[in-house]
């Protein structure tokens, strides 16, 4: 088994998760989004979500911002740049693995 | 495995999906034509233009707060990089000296069709941007505005031919008229499909 392939064991857990990295996808493309943007884009409960974005934002890799606008309270969440980096080398840890299978 | 370039894209759509910018670009366009047909009394005619875009500022953001919101959530878009604004800023420059320079040739050459070529060309300007952006983002009536605004700037060279400001609102005006239906249509049937959650609703 090639050097490329075996590397793949040491991918990232948090990201390597299906809920998980679509939450994390859907932020990439985006500055921010609030909850309910989030838990209709993903099709998650609003349980599973907020399960997800807790570990997300444990590992720094989401920063959760209570705020308004006008008189519209949100919950917006957007990737740090930690975050950022960790599904950018995600994804070329498996556009790797994949290429190399 | 999702496919991340799939959510991706389809999440930088969904700033389409309620119609709401089509509808406000076709309530401008409407207005610029109006605003086009005043071109001899110049004050008046940019006082329309100026209230037209401030009015469609305001009211979209406000209708966004109002109705997208509250149905699907709220998102901001990243800004672009600046490698990315400045290549916007470039290619819109270079796109003005363009549209300039057909407009000047025509003048001399052509004086009576200049209007019209001018019309001819920010048709295909429109054009070009609405379905390069149609076929980024997969969306099929994007792809229709952008041939919509192809076959209005042809219309116009061919059997419009006014040396009048008259080629250029028709064309705003047929863009707007075909935007803002769209757009309403659009909005219809996404608040159809999207009625407000009931509060307490784990779904």
């Amino acid at each position: 088994m090639s050097d490329e392939i075996r590397s793949f064991s040491g991918v990232d857990r948090l990201l390597h998760e299906p809920s998980r990295t679509i939450i994390v996808a859907i932020l990439y493309a985006v500055e921010s989004a609030d909850f309910l943007y989030l838990q209709r884009e993903a099709g998650l409960t609003k349980g599973n979500l907020s399960a997800h974005l807790s570990k997300l934002e444990k590992a720094k890799y989401v920063e959760i911002e209570k705020t308004y606008k006008g008189k519209i309270p949100l919950t917006l969440c957007h990737l740090t740049d930690k975050g950022r980096k960790a599904f950018e080398d995600y994804r070329e840890q498996i556009k790797s693995f994949i290429d190399n299978v | 495995m999702a496919n991340i370039n799939q959510i991706i894209r389809k999440t930088q759509g969904q700033q389409y999906a309620d119609g709401l910018i089509e509808l406000m670009l076709g309530i401008f366009m409407l207005i610029a034509a109006t605003a086009l047909e005043f071109l001899s009394e110049p004050l008046f005619s940019g006082g329309i233009a100026l209230i037209g875009i401030v009015l469609s500022a305001i009211f979209f953001e406000r209708l966004q707060m109002k109705i997208s919101v509250p149905r699907t959530g709220y998102v901001r878009y990243q800004d672009q990089s600046k490698k990315g604004r400045r290549a916007n800023g470039i290619t819109a420059v270079l796109t003005l000296i363009v549209v300039l320079s057909i407009f000047l040739w025509q003048l001399t050459a052509n004086p009576n069709n200049a209007l019209a070529w001018l019309g001819l060309t920010v048709s295909i300007v429109i054009g070009l941007a609405l379905l390069i952006l149609g076929i980024r983002l997969h969306m099929g009536r994007l792809i229709v505005h952008g041939v919509i605004s192809l076959l209005l700037g042809l219309w116009i060279v061919l059997f419009v031919r006014e040396a009048s400001s008259g080629a250029m609102s028709i064309y705003f005006f047929g863009m707007g008229i075909s935007l803002a239906i769209a757009g309403a249509i659009v909005l219809s049937r996404f608040i159809k499909e999207n009625p407000l959650q009931k509060e307490g609703s784990d779904e």
